[in-house]
């Protein structure tokens, strides 16, 4: 691997609990888990060399996996020729408690759209909401605004199920 | 008493994912071949869906001039359709000017958002030059095989054909289209929602 090839390998490595948490909150198997995850790195990779450090990295590459999971979302499109992740777990059929709770997480925030579940995963993800405007393309505030309308709709949907 | 229920309900949230972050981190994810794998495709098109109709246009500029002189249609038809794909081919470069994904994938979501819907948009505008582009070419192909079908039963093979071809494509191309709409509408109102409020 040359140099560009290691920083970028780096870059993954620290951050592949955040790109597998957005790829687990867009997908509905585990296989349109890798197929994301892929996707993800493919995008990252082509947008390296591009990304001159004008937001932080940690920024860089939620934006990338986002977008990467908005935009296959609306594709719906498969990769076929997808290499296995190294993972212990299927978050989708593990009958142990850990993963009923993150199951129980995922399926609250699928029930929104797309730009409101990247917002309430942020959020989530302690970001700030610098970070989260920064992220999604709108203003401090309206994040405030934006997040209180989604605990709202989160309230209204978890008295729906009672 | 509400309010409380609501704020409980994100802090186990906020648990939750925490549990999510612990089992993640345990685990590699990611190995070499994943990111060797990654590495090689960078040269991959945002739309692979226009890729594959430059391919076919390109393709299908001289065969289907030469194939329609071939099977007696007029030699202006085949200079119609060879000019026919070549402004199918102008217009996919124009409508996918600017998107490629190693800029449109660093934006913000907003950005990115406008931008695919800009480009959908073109799509749909031009949709209404090349039907009425296609209409005619259709009625000028199955004019000119009515003409040769009076002394070819071959055109009669052509005819059908082109029937078939024409009525599978439209319905394909509809229901694309339709679906394009529909998925065009739902990003637009969550775009406006996120912007209304600044």
């Amino acid at each position: 691997m040359n140099r560009n090839e290691n920083e970028f390998a780096q870059i993954v490595r620290e951050h592949k609990g955040t790109i597998y948490t957005v790829c687990y909150m867009f997908s509905e198997n585990q296989e349109q888990v890798n197929d994301l995850f892929q996707e993800i790195l493919i995008n990252l990779w082509k947008g390296f060399t591009a990304f001159r450090g004008e937001c932080n990295v940690r920024t860089w590459v939620y934006r990338v996996s986002l977008n990467t999971c908005i935009s296959l979302e609306r594709k719906k499109k498969h990769r076929i020729e997808t290499v296995p992740l190294e993972t212990s777990f299927n978050l989708f059929q593990d009958t142990d408690e850990d993963s009923r709770q993150i199951r129980m997480l995922r399926s609250r925030i699928g029930k929104l759209g797309a730009f409101d579940r990247a917002i309430v995963l942020l959020w989530l993800e302690n970001l700030s909401y610098d970070e989260i405007g920064a992220i999604v393309g709108i203003t401090p505030k309206n994040v405030s605004v934006r997040l209180y309308r989604i605990k709202e709709k989160l309230k209204e949907m978890s008295n729906n199920d009672d | 008493m509400e309010q409380s229920s609501t704020h409980e309900e994100l802090e186990q949230m906020r648990s939750q994912i925490e549990i999510l972050k612990k089992k993640i981190s345990e685990e590699e994810i990611v190995n070499r071949k994943v990111l060797r794998n990654a590495m090689k495709k960078n040269i991959r098109n945002f739309n692979n869906d226009s890729m594959i109709i430059n391919i076919v246009a390109i393709t299908a500029m001289p065969c289907s001039g030469y194939i329609f002189l071939d099977a007696g249609f007029s030699r202006w038809f085949s200079c119609g359709t060879v000019i026919f794909f070549a402004a199918c081919l102008i217009k996919n470069l124009i409508q996918t000017r600017g998107m490629r994904t190693s800029t449109i994938m660093n934006d913000n979501l907003v950005v990115a958002g406008e931008k695919v819907v800009n480009a959908k948009e073109r799509h749909i505008k031009s949709l209404k030059i090349m039907i009425p582009f296609l209409t005619l070419w259709l009625i000028w192909f199955f004019t000119e095989v009515i003409i040769m079908a009076k002394d070819d039963t071959y055109a009669l093979g052509f005819a059908c054909g082109g029937a078939l071809g024409g009525i599978i494509g439209g319905i394909i191309g509809f229901r694309k289209h339709r679906k394009t709409i529909c998925t065009l509408d739902e990003i637009i109102s969550q775009i406006e929602a996120l912007q209304k409020e600044d």
